[in-house]
């Protein structure tokens, strides 16, 4: 009896690192279609290639422009032609990509569970289970807590405070498909706001495909500087 | 009876949590964001339908609906692609303040080498005028009243 408890305890507890064992790569076509406050819109199409070993998003982008963009570690570079063309700085943010927290099983948490915020608040409503998270001492000056709503134990949306407590950010997760046993939105809406205007952002995927075993972009190898 | 007043107490309950809660936050109008990207759903589809379009193809072809939709020929994901640093240029940042103003122009926007490019320009055209003024006035200027 005690046996079969215990069985049944390790495989709760071991399912995750189980399933996010099982993935490791994915690439998916994908729209981006944006307003800024100024009224002005952009559209980017493309296909995007992660695998989370190499920890690296490689965008195959075939319009506005073609071009090849790779995040890796704490920058941004712009492949054109083969050559670099422009680099940027960016937050280390790859393990908060919806790709990688995927990958790990740790979408539907987005990844605020193994992180250093702390659970602050749990309501359950019509619309689903809302937790309220709150930064670490260290990083309290700089933002504010993160609202995560889970519908189906899935994520269905997350927002994001400043330090006064006034919403920044909203991200919707939709149209989840389950490819390979992994549910992975379809679509995310993103409400961002900037000097009390509201604007969007709209992401669509299509063609997901999980660990794919072809092409070797994956692996991209950036161009020597020259 | 007792079973009534439990069953009342849970529904206040969770009526009252609903009103109260943060619920609000995750209200999203979905048919009202669709309507904002009305134009680019129009290019999208012809941009599945041909996938060769870049940008330049697409503008000389449809003309009128580039300008209809205000559409930038970049992408969103750079995000501080063409951002001066406090929005000065960065070439006028290389022109004033020289090659302090390339440092400038390169810590500001995050390690922009592009931005850097262009104040660096900006330097070399400040030298280019400074030198060019100097000689001009050596060579070409009239000091003969100096000299009686």
């Amino acid at each position: 009896m005690y046996l079969r408890i215990l069985f049944v305890f390790v495989i709760f507890v071991f399912q995750n690192v189980i399933y996010s064992q099982n993935f490791f790569r994915i690439k998916t076509d994908f729209t981006i279609k944006a307003k800024n406050p100024s009224g002005q819109q952009q559209l980017t199409v493309g296909k995007i290639y992660y695998d989370k070993k190499v920890k690296q998003i490689v965008y195959e982008i075939s319009f506005p422009e073609k071009e090849i963009w790779v995040q890796k570690d704490t920058s941004l570079y712009k492949v054109v032609n083969s050559k670099i063309v422009n680099r940027q700085s960016v937050p280390n943010m790859i393990e908060f990509t919806i790709y990688h927290l995927a990958m790990n099983g740790n979408l539907a948490d987005y990844g605020l569970k193994n992180s250093k915020f702390k659970l602050k608040k749990v309501e359950k409503n019509k619309k689903g289970v809302i937790s309220t998270w709150e930064p670490p001492v260290e990083m309290k000056k700089m933002v504010g807590d993160v609202l995560m709503m889970n519908e189906n134990q899935q994520l269905a949306g997350i927002v994001f405070k400043n330090t006064k407590g006034e919403v920044i950010s909203k991200q919707f997760f939709r149209n989840y498909q389950k490819i390979k046993g992994l549910a992975f939105p379809q679509e995310i809406v993103k409400e961002n706001y900037i000097k009390g205007q509201k604007f969007y952002e709209i992401t669509t995927f299509k063609n997901t495909i999980i660990n794919d075993y072809s092409g070797d972009q994956y692996n991209y190898k950036l161009p020597a500087k020259k | 009876m007792k079973t009534f007043f439990l069953s009342f107490i849970i529904s206040l309950g969770s009526a009252l949590n609903l009103y109260s809660s943060d619920a609000y936050l995750f209200d999203l109008d979905y048919e009202h964001v669709n309507k904002e990207f009305n134009d680019l759903d129009q290019i999208a589809k012809i941009i599945e339908n041909n996938p060769d379009y870049d940008y330049h193809l697409l503008s000389d072809t449809y003309p009128q609906l580039i300008i209809d939709s205000n559409l930038k020929p970049d992408s969103s994901i750079m995000t501080n692609q063409g951002n001066p640093f406090l929005g000065i240029p960065s070439f006028l940042w290389g022109c004033v303040t020289g090659p302090l103003g390339i440092l400038i122009a390169y810590v500001g926007t995050e390690n922009d080498d592009n931005e850097a490019k262009k104040a660096l320009w900006g330097c070399i055209t400040q030298q280019v005028l400074t030198w060019g003024c100097y000689f001009g006035i050596v060579y070409f200027g009239d000091f003969s009243f100096y000299t009686g």
